[in-house]
């Protein structure tokens, strides 16, 4: 999808500086806008050529291939958005996969190693899913509307940057409530811990 | 087309503010009829489950406005920026409130949370008063279409006004007792006991405070934009609400005095859905009113939506309706009859 109808932001989302063939998925490597590469990359060959257009022989526009004026504005953030974004997707596929062999076999319940592994990763969907709002957003940019109108445009010329502060740190203020509200109360019900295991039966036995 | 369009919004607005006015106003109430904490747990319980289906009517009325007329969506909200911002800072803590207050059974907490779920009720029904009141009124909008309002001005409803003036801040009242009266009306439906005997009392007196201030409202409306009575008597629409006002008044009355108490809610949607019919029909064509010049206005029929878009909005927005209506039918049925006081005391709702 991405790579058909915006495929400057694909180039910018995989750090892709110059286009061409059998392009190559960036797994880890930090983006360098001045020396337009990737640093220390850590790459499967084809892989990107392959997910794009089903072909390791198929050519995917690099950032190059664009004025620099519809470049998304902030490449590197980007970048790393959506690298967060697919590796810890990549690593909850792998959880999910082992943890239901387990299942299958079942061992779930008493191996030490992938339940500790499962429960210090409950912080990384919320992770996930920002990093993917994030990739959402700064690679529309520097689009409200695709090749339409550039968000430039879209700037409210009654709202002056006084009233905008004052509102995004109302919000800040806001969330900060509201995350610490969340954490606390959420807090409580773990500290609370799970029912006791007469209790779950009893509700299991009022249920039927 | 136009016509159409205008009146899914005008029905979206009325939607929103028949169904979340009666959670504002018993919200509003809470304290009044609820004498003892578990009394105000019932009241929350009477709302409890509806208050984000309502909401909805409200994104849906935002996200229509932007589809169907985006170039009035463009000046209003901007126009309107920290008022819009206050509208939603209240909503957020609203439902907060709503959420959370019953999550710890500790005096403190439940207090704390009460009264920042009244005062949240009682600004929104304020910043939503106001917001008919400037429609109504108009605001100073230049030749480009454009206009920022400050909080205060001259409180004069002529020339270059503010949000708030004699006339919007005499509509925010008139709204603050409708929609308490219609909380307090949906309470008689909703509870029993205490609460409900305290609801019948409220209720009645509260709509017998709107006639008087209905008769105010109305010859103030007639000196601040006269056109809204000689345009609603050209609309059949207009007719049709100031008929749903008119019966919507005794049905109230005796409903409630008869203990007949789903007629006495509908009575009290039929009338503000009544008056709000009749006020969109009133100033149909314009939608943003200038008061600096009249030739500013945004009119509906200058700055709807170009091309066809309209026409395939038309396509969609029927499918988004069944599904509300679905639901709607889902929650009511789930949520028929009265709440009973045990219901609730550990869980939110």
């Amino acid at each position: 999808m991405v790579a058909k109808h915006q495929p400057v932001t694909l180039a910018a989302m995989e750090g892709r500086f110059h286009g061409g063939s059998n392009a190559e998925l960036n797994v880890i490597g930090q983006p360098d806008e001045d020396q337009q590469r990737i640093d220390n990359p850590l790459y499967l060959p084809d892989a990107l050529s392959i997910l794009a257009f089903g072909h390791a022989n198929s050519s995917v526009q690099g950032l190059d291939d664009f004025p620099k004026n519809e470049w998304p504005t902030n490449i590197e953030l980007l970048y790393y958005a959506f690298h967060i974004m697919a590796g810890l997707g990549t690593l909850f596929i792998l959880l999910m996969i082992i943890a239901n062999i387990q299942r299958w076999r079942g061992r779930l319940e008493k191996s030490r190693g992938l339940l500790w592994a499962l429960m210090l990763a409950f912080p990384f969907p919320y992770i996930a899913t920002t990093a993917g709002w994030m990739t959402a957003e700064l690679g529309r940019q520097p689009w409200l509307v695709f090749r339409l109108f550039r968000t430039s445009q879209g700037v409210s010329d009654v709202v002056g940057g006084g009233n905008v502060l004052f509102t995004l740190m109302g919000f800040t203020g806001l969330y900060f409530v509201l995350g610490v509200l969340y954490l606390f109360l959420i807090g409580r019900e773990i500290a609370h811990g799970p029912q006791t295991i007469s209790s779950t039966i009893k509700l299991e036995v009022s249920h039927d | 087309m136009i016509e159409i369009w205008y009146a899914i919004l005008t029905f979206m607005l009325i939607m929103f503010v028949v169904l979340e006015g009666f959670d504002f106003g018993a919200g509003m109430l809470q304290y009044l009829v609820g004498k003892t904490e578990a009394e105000r747990r019932l009241v929350i319980a009477a709302i409890g489950p509806l208050w984000t289906w309502h909401e909805v009517w409200l994104v849906g009325f935002g996200g229509t406005l932007m589809v169907s007329f985006p170039n009035v969506m463009a000046s209003a909200f901007a126009g309107f920026y920290l008022a819009f911002f206050l509208l939603l800072w209240a909503l957020v803590l609203r439902g907060v409130a709503l959420e959370v207050s019953g999550q710890i059974a500790e005096p403190l907490w439940r207090t704390g949370w009460h009264v920042v779920f009244v005062a949240a009720n009682f600004l929104l029904a304020i910043l939503i008063g106001t917001a008919l009141g400037n429609i109504v009124r108009g605001v100073p909008l230049d030749a480009n279409g454009k206009f920022a309002l400050d909080f205060f001005t001259n409180f004069s409803p002529s020339g270059n006004v503010g949000i708030l003036d004699w006339y919007t801040v005499s509509v925010a009242v008139f709204v603050i007792v409708i929609f308490a009266a219609h909380g307090a009306t949906v309470l008689v439906l909703k509870t029993t006991g205490p609460v409900h005997d305290r609801s019948v009392r409220i209720a009645s007196l509260l709509w017998k405070t709107i006639l008087v201030l209905l008769a105010g409202i109305t010859l103030e409306s007639w000196h601040v934009r006269p056109e809204l009575f000689s345009g609603m008597i050209h609309q059949p629409f207009g007719w049709l609400g100031l008929v749903a006002v008119a019966g919507g008044v005794p049905v109230i009355f005796t409903s409630l005095k008869n203990g007949r108490e789903l007629s006495a809610v509908i009575g009290s949607g039929a009338f503000i859905a009544g008056l709000m019919t009749a006020g969109a029909a009133g100033v149909f064509p314009i939608m943003l009113h200038s008061t600096l010049a009249p030739e500013n206005s945004l009119s509906a029929y200058q700055n709807a939506a170009a091309g066809n878009g309209l026409v395939i909005a038309l396509v969609w927005w029927p499918l988004s309706l069944i599904f509300a209506v679905g639901y709607f039918t889902f929650i009511y049925r789930h949520y028929t009859g009265k709440v009973k006081p045990t219901e609730d005391m550990q869980t939110p709702y």
